[in-house]
């Protein structure tokens, strides 16, 4: 009895110990602290917008852009050339045995470019590669000695050893080597100087001196040479570039942030396009259609002025000894033309299809066009405004990556922003997150009052579940809807701002 | 850094009753039977100034802690606080002889046990920014400075002599430090502005803690040694006693593992840029307090020493029932006072005695010991307290629970 009294009181006195423990520690105190802080402004765009001129009291748009080059490479393409030379010894039917470090043969061959039209002189490699292909059907081994006369760099030709062994009874034995060729200059008149499009090589073949074999030579015996250029860029070009005629189809984009809707409309406005040609060839240009386009609400308008969808001529460019002189078509977009209108869609693109011609008149130059690679055939965009404008529902939208890790601890927290508004914008700011149909925040800022900047206290309180809603998402869609105030053209300045104080308030969770 | 609060907060519990006051030397009367004996005591002391039950019980138990009685705590505090405690459960077995080391009248003892003692002194901002938080205190600076606090966590084995006659002993124990942790905070203020919108911390002191987040039970972050003694002098035919007993007396060597953090620095913040927020790279992602704020974080050996423990008492026997006993105790805690008690002791049989008092000093005020003991048999229990209120009300500063428990082996006459 004893016993089971004992047991009992020890199992009651455990149980009272345990009953004491109530499980974690826990408590929620509350700290304040600064999250952000600053202003956004104009400033803070000039370093990814080069278009932005902030120097007066003013904004000031100059959007100047080159927008669709036309590259001669494109046209011209010589890496699409595969050249071929066969060489026999020229030796009666054979065969005849050649001993160790025996030449041959030596012949001179010219390689012949077909670039329908074109009749070049002279060229130089930007970059690219020379494939050569030595393909032997002699009985022996053999040292291949090719001496590129036409391909120079600092004067010297371009030379190149291939070795083939016996070849089979049914197939020639191959050799291949790639060759960087970069820098090198390309003379296109042959071995008499006066051909043209016609690059000269020397080929030496010699038995081999290393292998104890006797080469065994028949007179058909066939050597044969492929020479291919590779990746090749073009810096340097001269001759005569025959005529081409290209389509014009470029959709560009402008900026990367989407435009949803609105409109701005804006005050004065100077506008060019203007075609520059740099190009020692005559070109002819002409338009179908030039449209601004808002690619998320489809908005387009095709711009209109004077001479636009005119077919112009473009005479070629002027080369002095250290310069390029171009020649140039402008097309002015003056009050008659339609650009504030295009402008109003908020483009985020722009639509150019047309044609454009070079060499109408065919050889004018007597085989003297040129292409220099720093200097390319250009589509300039030159337009500049002041930033005045009226909008009306402007909607801007961007998207933040969020990654962020859930603590916790945090049971509540309150954010607040104190901003200060000197814009004569109004902006009604929303946050969704993605997946979550109702807005996770909103604001409503209006514009200055007077002169004076508008201050307004936003605050935003997340509770648990919201701030689980908030972790979980991988974005946050930002979408910012600009009015000027009964729609009237205002003037945005450069000092206009917008002062920024985040703070917050959490209460955290803490458990020992 | 958890478990070191917790450590903390439960080691001042310990804070208490005078040295070891064990089972069959409750009245410090002479030992005049032979016997051997096995003896369980266990203690838990703490209190405070300003620091109520309610908030050690939540501490200690578990449970949440509302935010009013926090603020009710925060009202009652004073700038500068303390608080202070210890625990203590020891085994000790006492083998009587009249020839323990060649001379009569002298015994050997064993004692194995754990104890862990902790205190600390902070000012009422800290507790301020650790409970309530800095959300309450914008464009106010909270003051946290000269800011102490220490906690052990160790296990002792000793080796002691006792006269038998007078109960005087002398005992040397060596020590298994299993958690250490101590700070030394001489400067830290934070400064929240007014619209939040900055903060400004400056801080200077050390820290040093053992390298383990959390040493288990007889895990080594050091090891030392302490004497502990007693002297116990009669005067007048036995009619008064005299006694001063002091422990600790020595030092632990941490592991050259042990954490030594200093620093003397200041931080401001005032968030990230706005610019930032809107750029692709999450500007919070590389930002932690840790980084940001500047110490040195070195790992060396250290000596510490032990906290003192002085406690001299004078009884008077009144007849052979009574006695009266004043005693006045030191602890070498930080802001520990003189602690002043006078206590009455009347035995009612030989089986069953009393004992109530008052005491004044250490971290609190005035309080009220009580205790009682029992001898049945072979047997002996005890049950004291040194502060009878506080320990069984919630708005009281302190508790005070220590309880023995002993078995008689009577050697053969």
């Amino acid at each position: 009895m004893k016993n089971i009294l004992s047991v009992f009181s020890f199992v009651c006195f455990i149980l009272f110990l345990s009953s004491c423990n109530r499980g974690n520690t826990t408590w929620e105190p509350e700290f304040a602290f600064p999250i952000a802080k600053g202003e956004l402004s104009f400033h803070d765009l000039e370093d990814s917008n080069d278009y932005l001129q902030l120097e007066g009291e003013v904004v000031e748009v100059h959007y100047y852009d080159t927008l669709a080059p036309l590259d001669l490479n494109e046209l011209i393409n010589l890496g699409d050339t595969l050249l071929e030379a066969a060489y026999t010894p020229g030796i009666g039917i054979g065969p005849l045995p050649f001993e160790n470090a025996t030449n041959i043969f030596t012949l001179d061959e010219d390689f012949d470019f077909n670039l329908d039209g074109a009749l070049l002189r002279y060229g130089k490699v930007k970059s690219g590669s020379l494939r050569v292909i030595f393909e032997s059907d002699v009985d022996g081994y053999l040292d291949l000695t090719y001496l590129l006369t036409g391909i120079e760099l600092d004067g010297e030709p371009l030379s190149l050893l291939g070795q083939t062994e016996p070849a089979s009874t049914v197939e020639p034995f191959i050799d291949e080597i790639i060759v960087d060729i970069s820098g090198y200059t390309l003379d296109f008149t042959g071995a008499s100087g006066i051909e043209r499009n016609t690059l000269t090589g020397e080929l030496a073949v010699a038995t081999s001196n290393s292998p104890a074999y006797t080469a065994q030579v028949y007179g058909s015996n066939l050597v044969t040479v492929k020479l291919e250029l590779l990746e090749l860029e073009i810096e340097e070009l001269r001759g005569y570039f025959g005529q081409w005629e290209r389509e014009i189809d470029e959709e560009i984009v402008l900026d990367s942030l989407i435009y949803q809707g609105g409109t701005v409309t804006l005050g004065e406005l100077n506008a060019s396009l203007e075609f520059i040609n740099n190009f020692g060839v005559d070109a002819q240009v002409q338009l179908s259609e030039l449209a601004t386009l808002n690619s998320v609400t489809g908005n387009q308008v095709v711009l209109q002025t004077t001479d636009l969808y005119n077919l112009v001529n473009i005479s070629r460019a002027i080369e002095t000894a250290d310069a390029v002189i171009p020649s140039s078509v402008t097309f002015e977009f003056d009050g008659t033309s339609n650009l504030a209108e295009a402008l109003s869609v908020t483009p985020n693109r722009l639509k150019l299809q047309g044609d454009a011609i070079l060499n109408p008149l065919g050889d004018v130059s007597g085989g003297f066009d040129f292409f220099l690679d720093e200097y390319p055939f250009q589509m300039v965009a030159d337009i500049s405004f002041p930033l005045c404008a009226s909008i009306e529902d402007l909607i801007l939208v961007d998207t933040l990556a969020l990654d962020l890790e859930r603590e916790e601890n945090i049971k509540a927290l309150t954010l607040t922003a104190v901003l200060k508004n000197s814009f004569e914008l109004g902006f009604d700011v929303e946050m969704f997150l993605p997946g979550v149909p109702e807005v996770f925040w909103q604001a409503s800022i209006i514009p200055e009052v007077d002169g004076e900047a508008t201050e307004h206290t936003i605050t935003l309180e997340l509770t648990e579940s919201r701030l689980d809603e908030f972790y979980a998402a991988s974005e946050l869609i930002v979408k910012v809807i600009v009015n000027t105030i009964n729609s009237e053209e205002v003037k945005l300045l450069t000092a206009d701002k917008i002062e920024i104080l985040i703070t917050g308030k959490v209460t955290y969770g803490v458990e020992i | 850094m958890e478990w070191k609060f917790r450590l903390l907060v439960v080691f001042i519990l310990g804070y208490g009753v005078a040295a070891a006051q064990n089972a069959l030397d409750f009245t410090h009367e002479p030992i005049t039977e032979k016997y051997n004996v096995l003896e369980l005591n266990t203690e838990v002391d703490y209190f405070s100034d300003n620091i109520q039950n309610s908030l050690i019980t939540n501490l200690v138990l578990g449970g949440g802690i509302d935010r009013n009685s926090l603020n009710s705590m925060l009202e009652n505090m004073d700038g500068q606080n303390s608080f202070g405690g210890w625990t203590d459960v020891g085994l000790r077995y006492r083998s009587l002889s009249d020839s323990a080391l060649f001379k009569k009248n002298r015994s050997l003892f064993l004692e194995f046990g754990m104890a862990q003692y902790g205190y600390a002194s902070f000012p009422k901002d800290l507790f301020h920014l650790m409970f309530i938080g800095n959300a309450d205190k914008l464009g106010e600076t909270l003051q946290m400075s000269n800011m102490t606090s220490e906690v052990m966590n160790y296990q002792y084995a000793g080796l002691g002599i006792m006269n038998e006659s007078t109960g005087s002993y002398l005992s040397f124990n060596l020590i298994n430090v299993q958690n250490y942790f101590s700070s030394d905070i001489e400067e830290f203020t934070l400064y929240t502005a007014e619209d939040a919108s900055e903060l400004e911390l400056a801080y200077s002191g050390t820290v040093i803690t053992n390298d383990t987040l959390r040493g288990d039970f007889l895990s080594n972050s050091g090891t030392g040694f302490t004497l502990n003694g007693r002297y116990n002098m009669k005067l007048r035919e036995n009619k008064d006693l005299v006694s001063i007993e002091v422990r600790n007396i020595g030092a632990v060597q941490l592991n050259d593992r042990t954490r030594e953090l200093k620093a003397d620095s200041s931080w401001n913040y005032s968030g990230v840029n706005v610019n930032e927020l809107f750029s692709s790279d999450n500007p919070f992602n590389n930002l932690t307090l840790e980084d940001s704020v500047a110490y040195t974080d070195e790992q060396k050996a250290k000596t510490v020493w032990m906290p003192l423990d002085i406690n001299a008492n004078y009884f008077h026997r009144i007849n052979k029932s009574d006695h009266i006993g004043f005693s006045i105790r030191k602890r070498f805690f930080t802001d520990h006072t003189a602690d002043l008690g006078v206590n009455y002791l009347h035995n009612e049989s030989d089986k069953v005695g009393y004992n109530v008092g008052l005491s004044y000093g250490g971290y609190g005020g005035l309080r009220m010991n009580a205790g009682a003991h029992l001898n049945f048999k072979n047997w002996r229990f005890y049950l004291t307290t040194r502060n009878l209120i506080g320990t069984f009300i919630e708005s009281g500063k302190g508790r005070s629970a220590s309880f023995g428990i002993a078995r008689t082996f009577r050697q053969a006459p």
